[in-house]
């Protein structure tokens, strides 16, 4: 036996804890601190030692928590400081926890937090949330009724269990409603809430790239596992597996950043293709950047008006901030002859670079040509005297080339450039992503921050531009430490879940749901029309299929059939759970006349035989439990 | 019935006064009365078996007989023999005592057997043949038979399968302090009893003992549960032998006379197991390890394995 009251709040706090985990990483550190002390308070209140709290002061202080939200919101942090807010009215509510009403209170805010986190995230750990606190409120809900109508009530164990059952046969009655409405809610394909998004994710500003490359800057991206972009593809060479982003062309001494030239907008009219060109799928994760990847060099971008400068690299006219999909057309040969040759802008160094460093380009200076002098500059980066690290990275270039000569790809590739500058060769640098881990289940690249990488474009005469990476090939990037750990490992193949939520269920739009219908009318119209389409192997895996379906039915059937006990049965157990809240058991062997005989109080006994000569009447005698016997019968247990 | 059941609770409430204490048994000795079956009593001497014998006669407005067993009792003692008539010149059947409608058979165990198995084959049959002439015994015909445990030298104890055909087995036992103070005040009032006025006549016994042979409703449920004692007692590891089909028809008669007795018309599983301990102890045969343990109780335990259907 235990309090109803009992597990109606440790239900309330579970439900309290899960929605606080759904938002856990979004929220600000002092609503963390403020929710964790309401929480331990109201636990003492609840289940240590009661304490009267003012509701006067409670509700005082969830007006100015609330204010103290709104006024913190701007245009670019929307959903955070309410979900601060709400979060620490939760704390509040858990505290005041008393009636019906603040119960309510509390599974309202639960799910307002859950909104919250629906808003913020787009990952499937959403569905994860939600299922398991749609059961808890509903059992919370139970539990509620059961609380009002027997107050400081017991309930057996078993009843606990029973009731979460219902919770959960009442969840999965939902199930199907909610997957009819999923297909047939109308969609726009304008995205309302985009705006909400974008307002909500710029002050987040978790972008992986800015336009400028300073030394050094990668480093701190490196450390970040999150994913940027799932890219659907057939799985190439992993030489080839450079996902192109931006262009950096000048170089001002300490950073890199793009020349500023003119831009042409192209839009998603199907360039043209040639053979060999590579198609991905890209699902871009809302980084708020407006700099659209692909496989190394793309040509051209589908589904998306676009603009470029015409070195293979893409941008949208604004930041991304919702999921987006995208079709990129990739050409993976190097070097890539480009339309306009480049001008002599790609040479420029600033004034300020070091004499040093000119003087040991000069020791390339006798190569023959180009080709043989970028050579033998990577030769000499690639040497054994080169390092690949993360930590302790020196200052400058100087330093880096001269005296530590240890440094990531951002030294590595930068002193190319400009060494290969300094020797007369126009070079320029990419930045993107090197690698990903391929999944097999889902066929696609993950890639995560970690992959960031810079490289070195340089350009030949008569050959065009040439990919150099220039920075230690054999070198343990920080991509490939990470899928060393075994959590690593089971997160990319756990993103499988990931990748499938966004393409099926957060990517169906109006697009989706004009093609499933298309298809299924055209299946319709094959079945009235063209019966004979179907090939016997066709017809053989259907057959398969329907079989199957129909065990499965056949077997759920069986499944529900089996526990169904007789009424009789039922009320004799409802009997003995009325029993046992009196402290009374009813064995086994026991008839229900025999258990209400050996009660001491005369009044209950007496309440508890009526039952039983009724029952017994009904099951010995009639052999019948009618509705009105039913009915009859369930009214002496209410009184028991 | 409901005056059936009037002159059941007035019988049970004049016999009361004559058996202090003695509730129960004059209560068991009504359902197997009712359920037509015979009644052995163990028990020892002087503790009110013949008082409840002929109370039960005399408030049922029935003939009562009674035979004390020795070890010289003949079987046409029980059953009458004929004897030449000098003056008619014919054989004359003298009718023993046997043709009664209550009969206390005392001690039954110091008769011989071949005593014992006259007397037993007239209870299983309800009739006698005596000289090629079967007669039918009186309607009702309800035997007490008592027998002596403690006495065990020169006696002839039933064997288990002539147990079988009593229908109950129970024991009297000592009243209880207040009842025996309340004799021992008032001293006996056996006397009384004979001048008792019967509650009821032959013919309402004979229609409350078919209504409940045949208009009890017994439901298929009940019988499930039944069936489950019988299978138990037949599965049990304590019991070398189970219930015999007899002694389940003697279980499901005599919980019908309990249901009726309790002022039902349908049997419920509390019926059952109330008759159980005193239908069941005699008719299976335990083990030797449990030879000496209670076997009411254990008839008990056994009904604690059997979960009540619904």
């Amino acid at each position: 036996m235990v309090k109803t009251r009992t597990v109606l709040l440790s239900v309330t706090y579970v439900s309290a804890a899960l929605s606080y985990g759904a938002v856990f990483e979004f929220v600000h550190p002092l609503a963390d601190a403020a929710f964790a002390a309401l929480a331990a308070l109201s636990a003492v209140r609840h289940f240590l030692r009661p304490f009267s709290v003012s509701r006067h002061l409670l509700n005082g202080l969830a007006l100015a928590v609330m204010g103290l939200s709104l006024s913190r919101i701007r245009a670019d942090l929307l959903v955070e400081p309410l979900v601060d807010g709400v979060l620490v009215l939760l704390g509040i509510k858990l505290l005041e926890a008393q009636f019906q009403r603040d119960y309510l209170q509390v599974y309202l805010l639960c799910l307002f937090l859950l909104l919250g986190l629906g808003l913020m995230s787009m990952s499937i750990s959403f569905l994860f949330f939600l299922v398991p606190l749609a059961l808890l409120l509903t059992l919370s809900l139970l539990l509620l009724t059961l609380e009002a109508a027997d107050p400081l009530g017991q309930l057996p164990v078993k009843a606990v269990a029973q009731l979460s059952a219902v919770a959960m046969a009442i969840g999965t009655l939902t199930v199907p409603v909610a997957l009819i409405l999923f297909f047939i809610l109308p969609r726009t394909n304008f995205p309302l809430l985009n705006l909400l998004w974008a307002f909500g994710k710029a002050g987040m500003g978790r972008s992986g790239f800015s336009d400028t490359v300073s030394l050094g800057d990668v480093t701190s991206i490196q450390e970040d596992a999150a994913v940027v972009f799932r890219a659907q593809m057939a799985p190439v060479a992993f030489k080839d597996l450079y996902w192109r982003g931006m262009v950096f062309d000048e170089f001002d001494g300490t950073r890199w950043r793009p020349s500023s030239g003119r831009e042409t907008v192209v839009f998603p009219n199907g360039a043209e293709k040639k053979a060999g060109d590579v198609r991905q799928t890209i699902f871009m994760e809302p980084f708020g950047m407006d700099v659209l990847f692909g496989l190394d060099r793309p040509v051209a971008v589908e589904r998306l008006p676009t603009r470029t400068r015409g070195h293979g690299t893409f941008r949208v006219f604004s930041p991304l901030f919702k999921k987006t999909r995208y079709v990129v057309w990739s050409r993976p040969v190097t070097p890539f002859v480009e339309e306009d040759p480049p001008g002599p802008e790609l040479l420029d160094l600033p004034p300020s670079i070091s004499l040093r460093v000119v003087d040991l380009a000069q020791s390339w200076a006798h190569e023959p040509s180009p080709a043989k002098r970028v050579e033998a500059i990577t030769a000499f980066l690639q040497s054994s005297d080169f390092h690949y690290a993360l930590e302790n990275l020196p200052k400058d270039l100087e330093t880096f080339l001269l005296k530590d000569r240890r440094g990531n790809c951002e030294y590595f590739a930068s002193a190319l450039a400009v060494l290969a500058r300094l020797a007369g060769v126009p070079a320029r640098l990419v930045g993107g992503y090197r690698g990903g881990y391929y999944n097999e289940t889902g066929g696609y690249y993950l890639v995560l921050q970690k992959h960031a990488h810079v490289w070195t474009e340089v350009y030949l005469d008569g050959q065009g531009w040439l990919r150099v990476d220039p920075t230690p090939a054999a070198a343990l990037t920080p991509a490939q430490l990470y899928i060393r750990s075994l959590l690593a490992r089971w997160r990319v193949f756990m993103d499988t879940l990931n990748y499938y939520w966004f393409r099926i269920v957060v990517d169906y739009d109006v697009e989706k749901q004009f093609s499933v219908l298309r298809r299924a009318r055209a299946l319709a119209t094959s079945f009235s029309e063209k019966p004979h389409i179907f090939s016997a192997g066709r017809l053989r895996s259907a057959g398969v299929v329907i079989l199957g379906l129909f065990a499965l039915v056949c077997f759920a059937l069986a499944a529900w059939h089996r526990p169904k006990h007789q009424p009789a049965q039922r009320l004799r157990r409802a009997y003995a759970r009325r029993l046992l809240r009196h402290g009374y058991v009813l064995k086994e062997c026991q008839g229900v006349a025999e258990a209400a005989k050996a009660i001491d109080d005369p009044d209950l006994r007496d309440r508890a035989m009526r039952f039983a000569q009724r029952f017994e009447r009904a099951v010995y005698r009639d052999q019948n439990l009618d509705k009105n016997t039913l009915r009859a019968l369930q009214e002496h247990l209410r009184k028991l | 019935m409901g005056r059936a059941h009037e002159a059941i609770a007035r019988a049970m409430q004049t016999l009361g006064r004559y058996l202090h204490g003695k509730e129960k048994p004059l209560r068991l000795a009504f359902i197997c009365f009712f359920s037509r079956g015979h009644l052995l009593i163990e028990d020892l001497p002087g503790l009110g078996k013949t008082t409840l014998a002929i109370g039960l006669a005399k408030i049922l407005g029935l003939s009562f007989a009674r035979i004390q067993c020795t070890s010289d009792l003949l079987p046409t003692d029980i059953t009458g023999l004929s004897i030449f008539n000098r003056t008619a010149g014919v054989f004359e059947f003298h009718s023993g005592p046997i043709f009664h409608n209550i009969i206390l058979v005392d001690e039954i165990n110091r008769a011989t057997p071949k005593t014992q198995s006259a007397l037993l084959e007239a209870m299983g049959e309800k009739q006698v043949t005596l000289e090629g002439r079967t007669m039918d015994l009186p309607k009702p015909f309800f035997v007490i038979a008592t027998q002596n445990p403690a006495e065990q030298f020169g006696t002839f104890p039933l064997p288990e399968s002539q147990m079988d055909r009593f229908m109950m087995r129970i024991r009297i036992g000592y009243p209880s302090r207040e009842a025996e103070l309340e004799i021992l005040r008032g001293g006996s009032k056996r006397r009384e009893l004979y001048s008792l006025d019967p509650v009821m006549d032959q013919d309402t016994v004979l229609m409350i003992q078919d209504f409940i042979r045949k208009r009890m409703i017994t439901s298929d449920t009940l019988l499930d549960y039944l069936m489950r004692i019988i299978e138990e007692s037949r599965r049990c590891e304590d019991l070398t032998a189970g219930l015999s089909t007899r002694g389940s028809l003697a279980l499901l008669h005599t919980s019908r006379a309990h249901a009726f007795m309790e002022g039902r018309d349908y049997v419920i599983p509390e019926d059952v197991k109330a008759v159980a301990p005193y239908v069941m102890a005699h008719r299976v045969v335990f083990r030797e390890e449990y030879s000496s343990e209670d076997k009411k109780e254990m008839i008990r335990l056994l009904l604690q394995r059997v979960p009540v259907p619904a």
